[in-house]
Formats: structure tokens, sequence, C-alpha cells
């Protein structure tokens, strides 16, 4: 079944049981499995962006030669 | 991506950039591209993104005109040859263009050859992501 991120709630409660996750946790990865491959892509540039790690920053800030 | 298409160069997906667009919500800075050339040949990839705008920064990484780090990466560790691997790959649209992925048992393989504190800590992420892949079905 394709979902976008919008569904995440739905796959939250199917995995809201799971023991060897925390809350926060459980939406983290409720929102990355219902989201296409673009919205993914799109929450680690604007996680990176929010921290200045984003284009040669990264490479900067860790470390790369 | 299109452009490497273009160009009639293979190229799969891999490592953290792979493993993100399958839905483990891990960070990476660049996107990792596994590219069907012999090492020495990588300047037949970094001239395609040229081409495209990027600024070749490394011999191997680019900076797309966007600012994505594009990585350019000739063999995997842990893994056969691009051309035993590319059959498993998974499909997926990205960026408006149909992709092969190398799949997260694949990303695992090579993070547990690599066995960096890093790999270790993205091994753990893409196994909770793939039992929540398996609660979710």
């Amino acid at each position: 079944m394709k979902t976008t991120l919008k569904d995440w709630p739905g796959v939250y409660r199917r995995i809201r049981r799971m023991r060897s996750l925390d809350e926060a946790e459980k939406i983290l990865f409720a929102r990355y499995a219902a989201a296409t491959p673009d919205e993914r892509w799109q929450m680690n540039v604007s996680y990176l962006r929010s921290v200045g790690s984003w284009g040669r920053c990264g490479l900067k800030k860790f470390g790369s030669r | 991506m299109g452009a490497l298409r273009a160009e009639k160069i293979r190229f799969q997906v891999i490592g953290m950039t792979a493993a993100n667009i399958q839905g483990v919500p891990g960070s990476t800075i660049g996107v990792d591209l596994w590219i069907d050339l012999a090492p020495r040949d990588y300047m037949r990839a970094m001239n395609v993104a040229v081409q495209q705008g990027a600024e070749m920064i490394r011999n191997t990484v680019a900076v797309l005109e966007d600012q994505t780090l594009v990585n350019f990466v000739f063999e995997v560790t842990g893994l056969p040859a691009f051309g035993r691997t590319i059959g498993k790959a998974k499909k997926l649209r990205w960026g408006g263009v149909l992709v092969d992925v190398l799949p997260l048992d694949l990303i695992a393989k090579s993070k547990r050859a690599v066995g960096r504190p890093k790999d270790l800590l993205h091994l753990e992420l893409i196994r909770q992501a793939q039992a929540v892949g398996r609660k979710n079905k």
C-alpha cells in the first residue's frame, strides 16, 4: 500500500505496541515508513539544513579531507 | 541521475542515501552513487555532473547547484561486483526519476563489513526500520 507522510498516524497505530522503540522513535519511524522516497529525502535535507550541515558545510563539519 | 542514464552509465543509489529513501530515519550529508565503471574512469561520471552545473570538489565528489553533495563510488566493501547486485536493486521513483536502489539487507551487509562506529549506529537504525516495516504490512 502506497502512503505519504500525511498517513503517518495510521502507521503509528500499527507499530505503537513495539517494545523496542520509545514514543518519539515510534513517531519518527512511522513518519519515515509512511512517507514517499522524496518526502523522506526532504526530511533529511531539512534536518541537515536546520543544523547548518547541508552542502559543503557538511564536508567541513564532518572532517572530510 | 537522468543525465547518467542518458550517457548509458549504470548506477545504483547506495549507503545511507539508499537507506533513507527506503524509510530509515538516518541522516546523510550527500548522495552516494555506485557507478558501474572502473575507478580510473571516474572522470566520465564527473563530466556528466559538471555538464549539469555541478562543481567538482574532490576526484569523486561533486556539489550540485542545489548544494547536494554527490559521491561517486566504484566498489562497495563487503559486496560483490556491481553486475552481481544490480539485479537485486529496488526500483524507486525519486526526484522524478525511476532509480535502482540497493536493498536494505545489502546495505546492512556492507555496513557490517566496514564496521565503523557510525556504521554500527546505521545498522541499528536499519534493523529497527525493517522491524517497523514488518509490523506495518
